[in-house]
């Protein structure tokens, strides 16, 4: 129950902060402009919509639904370890650089999605990180992320 | 005009045209096949690529995605009962019976010729359709530019499941435009002292950790596998005559509609599908098969009319500079990245793109029809491909997509946060291709609607004395007050 209406009551504090807080302290570049008409606007919009979407909802809410949708057992759930993998490759191409981190993802998160041949799992994650890089690298010219410290040299390696 | 459409023939007559073309189509029909993928998801990946190709391919490519994509979840739809895409939800009211009575050849190949069809006859209109209107919306100022991106939103908001929550997806999509510097006075607006935010969200993360992302993510949350325990056999053949000449009337409302609904800006080929197959039941109640039971009508309507839609997306997109939905959201950024404003200027300064871009379309639904008798096969088992694999590379691709918009890790990692985002609100019935549309839609809209205001000393009401306009604002309040209108009739019924 709670995390079905989290989102708007998240919307709806966060139009108010803006409305209240926030909007004051613009510095309106030209005098007697309409900049900030057109956000207030939807901001007002954002409050009164959240505000329906949150009653509306507490109209159907029992006293007992009063919980949080997430239990400690889902951190064992592929969908948590999914999204916390997903981050955690996010930070490793800022750090360990494109060609270190992803077969290293690839090959964890085939496995614990599902995928149990390690042998068929590691010829997978090189061959993706492959595919990027013929594509990116030598098709497109784009530069991939060449991390930090001594893994920008590992990374290196492979931009020859 | 002749010439000019010629010489777009001829252009992609060049080897890198033809490539794009296949390419775009054959991802196209894979990802529309995929259940859970879709053309929006296929066209959002291949944004990155389209910033280091020639514009027109690049557009291409995009293009072919969305239309021979539009066509691909009608396979699984009528192999599987499981639509590949929104799109194709209603094919399988029809279809799928079709395969339980030994007759998935048929229907497929129904699906072929209704979608190619439709496809076919959009791009015909469209290449006519809109040279003229892009000489009409000369006329178009300010206020009925304002009006037409209110009446876009409005269509959407308005036949979207949850109106509240349309409207909330809305205002969060168009609120997510302001960020940045403004462009009527260089205020800036809710930046927080970040950098990054400086002009604004790139839209291109937003949209790839909306659709892309989150997909991943509730994809695994559900558990989802593609694996229906199913075989269907049968081997692919052209539609008999008697069976063409059954559809044929059918093909040729159906495609009408499409066209009808897919100019108008919001609407798309999702609300074309359904409305093609509603439109066909109605029509025709005395059937030896009862809709429902297997009846080829019932698989014709649908596509015709999404594939005749999803080429009509294009007209307010080149006439006007207003897209009629997600992908063509997508083009408009795709336009704007290579310095082209789509819209009445456009057959003036890109001609020659424009009349390749005519010519492409128009090919690439004879592609569906020439490949689409090929392609099945394949698809299916292309079908097989596990989820544990399929959805970390899309994970892996989406990122470097990201990345290399600006090469900026900031990029990235809104696209996880909007992903998230995205989870949240398919889960919890928000549309996020109302959030997308918002996002696109809120500059064009914001800068008209003060250009306006500047226009008629910030009286809004002025707004009224333009006839056009008018109409368009006078229909978008419709829109937004029919739900209304229509919750309160039902509590008076049930009252009385």
């Amino acid at each position: 129950m709670i995390t079905k209406v989290a989102g708007p009551i998240l919307i709806f504090f966060i139009s108010l902060y803006i409305l209240i807080i926030r909007i004051p302290k613009i510095e309106i570049m030209v005098k007697n402009s309409n900049s900030i008409l057109f956000p207030k606007i939807l901001l007002i919009g954002m409050l009164i919509t959240s505000i329906v979407i949150i009653v509306k909802n507490l109209k159907l809410f029992k006293l007992n639904d009063l919980h949080f949708d997430f239990k400690f057992e889902n951190l064992k759930e592929k969908f948590v370890l999914n999204i916390i993998f997903g981050f955690i490759y996010v930070i490793g191409i800022y750090i360990l650089g494109f060609f270190v981190i992803t077969p290293l993802y690839l090959f964890f998160i085939t496995f614990f999605l599902g995928g149990k041949n390690h042998f068929f799992n590691i010829i997978y994650s090189i061959i993706i990180t492959a595919i990027i890089y013929f594509i990116f690298i030598k098709f497109l010219y784009v530069p991939l992320p060449e991390g930090k410290w001594f893994f920008k040299n590992i990374n290196e390696i492979f931009l020859f | 005009m002749l010439n000019d459409l010629l010489n777009g023939f001829y252009t992609l007559l060049n080897p890198s045209y033809i490539l794009i073309l296949i390419i775009g189509s054959f991802f196209g029909i894979v990802f529309g096949a995929i259940p859970g993928l879709g053309p929006v998801i296929g066209a959002t990946l291949l944004i990155p690529f389209t910033y280091h190709i020639n514009p027109a391919a690049g557009i291409l490519l995009i293009a072919g995605v969305y239309v021979a994509g539009t066509f691909g979840g009608s396979q699984t739809a009528i192999l599987f009962n499981i639509p590949g895409a929104p799109e194709n939800t209603c094919t399988k009211i029809d279809g799928y019976p079709l395969t339980q009575k030994g007759q998935a050849a048929k229907a497929l190949s129904i699906a072929i010729v209704a979608s190619a069809i439709g496809g076919i006859f959009s791009s015909i209109i469209l290449i006519f359709g809109s040279t003229r209107l892009m000489t009409i919306s000369y006329l178009f100022g300010p206020v009925e530019y304002f009006a037409l991106t209110l009446l876009g939103m409005s269509i959407i908001v308005g036949l979207s499941k949850n109106f509240f929550k349309g409207l909330l997806s809305g205002f969060l999509g168009i609120f997510l435009s302001t960020v940045g510097m403004s462009s009527i006075d260089g205020t800036l607006r809710f930046t927080f002292g970040s950098k990054f935010l400086l002009n604004g969200f790139n839209f291109v993360p937003i949209m790839i950790g909306v659709y892309a992302i989150a997909e991943v993510f509730y994809q695994v949350k559900i558990h989802f596998n593609f694996n229906t325990g199913k075989k269907v056999k049968f081997k692919m053949e052209f539609p008999k005559k008697k069976d063409l000449k059954y559809v044929k009337n059918t093909i040729a409302r159906s495609s009408l509609l499409g066209l009808i609904i897919g100019a108008l800006p919001g609407a798309g080929a999702v609300l074309a599908n359904y409305m093609g197959y509603s439109m066909e039941e109605s029509v025709n109640k005395n059937n030896k098969i009862p809709f429902g039971n297997g009846n080829l009508r019932g698989v014709a309507a649908p596509e015709a009319a999404n594939n005749s839609a999803a080429v009509a997306t294009f007209i307010p997109l080149l006439a006007l500079g207003i897209p009629g939905g997600a992908v063509t959201a997508i083009l408009l950024g795709v336009f704007e990245i290579n310095g082209i404003n789509p819209g009445p200027t456009l057959l003036t300064t890109n001609k020659e793109m424009v009349y390749t871009l005519f010519a492409g379309i128009l090919i690439i639904n004879i592609l569906i029809l020439l490949t689409g008798f090929l392609e099945v096969k394949v698809i299916t088992k292309l079908l097989k491909v596990p989820k544990h694999y399929l959805f970390p590379a899309i994970f892996i691709f989406a990122s470097v997509g990201a990345y290399s918009v600006n090469n900026s890790f900031f990029d990235v990692l809104i696209m996880v946060i909007f992903g998230l985002i995205g989870y949240y609100m398919k889960k919890y019935g928000y549309s996020v291709a109302i959030l997308v549309l918002g996002l696109v839609l809120g500059p064009i809209m914001e800068n008209n609607l003060l250009r306006g205001l500047i226009k008629y000393n910030n009286n809004p009401f002025m707004f009224f004395t333009k006839p056009l306009g008018a109409l368009f604002l006078i229909i978008s309040v419709s829109f937004f007050l029919w739900p209304l209108f229509y919750k309160i009739q039902n509590i008076y019924k049930n009252n009385a």
